[in-house]
């Protein structure tokens, strides 16, 4: 009977998101391996930075990609362990190729994803949860902001900053 | 529904090079903003975005605060039934307008569909700011007439847009080099606008430019719009 109520226990917590969880969509995303997920799978025990990108990107995204570099380079090595980057695309022509592409530019390791989704609408709401602006100015090309996010493993925002250079003040916030 | 025609219109905030000129495809949209009346009907087939079950991801704390319980009781119906739904979300408006199978209007949409470089429309506005009350409580079915039978788009509310995100006043404002450098200084951004002096126009960017997807006001409600 108690270990019932254990495993009954143990559902209900891991269930239960936070209402203010990221984790409560349902948009599905196929990463640059070509595996898809629904939002609500990427949840484990790891906490996320996220940002939002194009491949396309002509400047400030490749930039967006080293700042959030450094900021793992300035992590422990315990840090290290404890956290994945997660790069969703607003651009949803963005093809597995390219972001796969990004990833080896980069030479990221297997804690880096990128994700794409062909639905503009799931890319507007992501983007609207986040508080993410972005605007299209013609085929392949957006203006966007470069705010870097960290969750924290229940998916809630604990963390933002406004200019991707100043990700590394995110490390701070990872224990 | 009113049907909205097609046509060019340039944006208020133009960016892109050589194509300040946007082409709307014709469209059908709602005589009115949504009304409580509507909105109840909505929450009753969808439970889930009534005001004790929205997640807060989705809404603030003040999403329906005007509304006593979780549905409208027929007193309230009868008060407020036929004045705008405001103190929603644009993640509420815009799963309403999904279950008519319609969507929320694009900002270049709604500024073509409300007509308003017109004069008269500018006048309008300024004066409704000049005098800002706390709330709207006017019958849509008596909101004034504008162009294409659309009732109510100045004037009363403001109104949620699909891609209210996509107002950028600075970060990576890429569209052209000169705009990145209007972007530098206070005022900048009148240089990229078509008409600096339609100040209603400047309101509605700058409003939209403060907005995130869980924000409620009680001045702010929408309506939807079909693909023809």
């Amino acid at each position: 009977m108690k270990l019932l109520l254990l495993v009954v226990m143990f559902f209900l917590v891991s269930f239960t998101l936070p209402h203010s969880s990221l984790f409560n969509l349902s948009s599905v995303w196929e990463d640059h391996n070509g595996e898809k997920h629904n939002f609500s799978e990427i949840r484990n025990d790891k906490y996320k930075i996220i940002t939002m990108i194009f491949t396309s990107c002509p400047a400030a995204c490749p930039l967006m990609v080293s700042h959030v570099k450094k900021l793992d380079m300035s992590l422990s090595k315990e840090q290290k362990e404890k956290v994945e980057y997660l790069f969703f695309s607003i651009d949803p022509l963005d093809k597995k190729e390219t972001l796969a592409a990004f990833h080896k530019k980069f030479s990221l390791d297997a804690r880096f994803i990128f994700f794409r989704n062909k639905n503009e609408a799931s890319i507007l709401e992501l983007a609207a949860v986040l508080g993410f602006k972005y605007k299209k100015i013609e085929k392949n090309l957006y203006s966007h902001g470069t705010d870097v996010y960290l969750l924290n493993p229940e998916g809630e925002i604990i963390k933002q900053v406004k200019e991707s250079f100043n990700a590394i003040e995110l490390g701070k916030k990872i224990p | 529904m009113q049907v909205v025609p097609s046509g060019n219109y340039i944006p208020f905030l133009s960016s892109g090079e050589n194509k300040p000129k946007v082409q709307i495809k014709s469209f059908k949209m709602d005589q009115t903003p949504v009304t409580n009346f509507e909105f109840n009907q909505f929450l009753k087939a969808n439970p889930k975005w009534r005001k004790t079950k929205v997640l807060s991801l989705f809404a603030d704390q003040n999403y329906l605060k005007h509304w006593k319980h979780d549905l409208l009781s027929e007193g309230e119906i009868k008060k407020i039934g036929d004045s705008p739904v405001v103190n929603v979300s644009w993640f509420a408006a815009r799963a309403f307008c999904h279950a008519q199978q319609g969507r929320l209007a694009s900002i270049n949409e709604w500024e073509f569909a409300a007509d308003s470089d017109n004069p008269k429309n500018i006048q309008k506005i300024l004066r409704w700011y000049g005098k800002i009350k706390k709330n709207q409580s006017t019958p849509v079915k008596k909101m004034s007439l504008g162009k294409y039978g659309l009732r109510g788009m100045h004037g009363y509310i403001w109104e949620w847009v699909n891609d209210y995100n996509s107002v950028l006043i600075t970060n990576d404002s890429r569209s052209t080099s000169s705009d990145k450098m209007n972007g530098l200084f206070c005022g900048g951004g009148s240089l990229g606008s078509k008409d600096a002096s339609n100040y209603a126009s400047f309101m509605r960017y700058a409003f939209r430019s403060g907005l995130d997807g869980k924000y409620t006001y009680s001045l702010l409600g929408f309506r939807c719009i079909k693909n023809m």
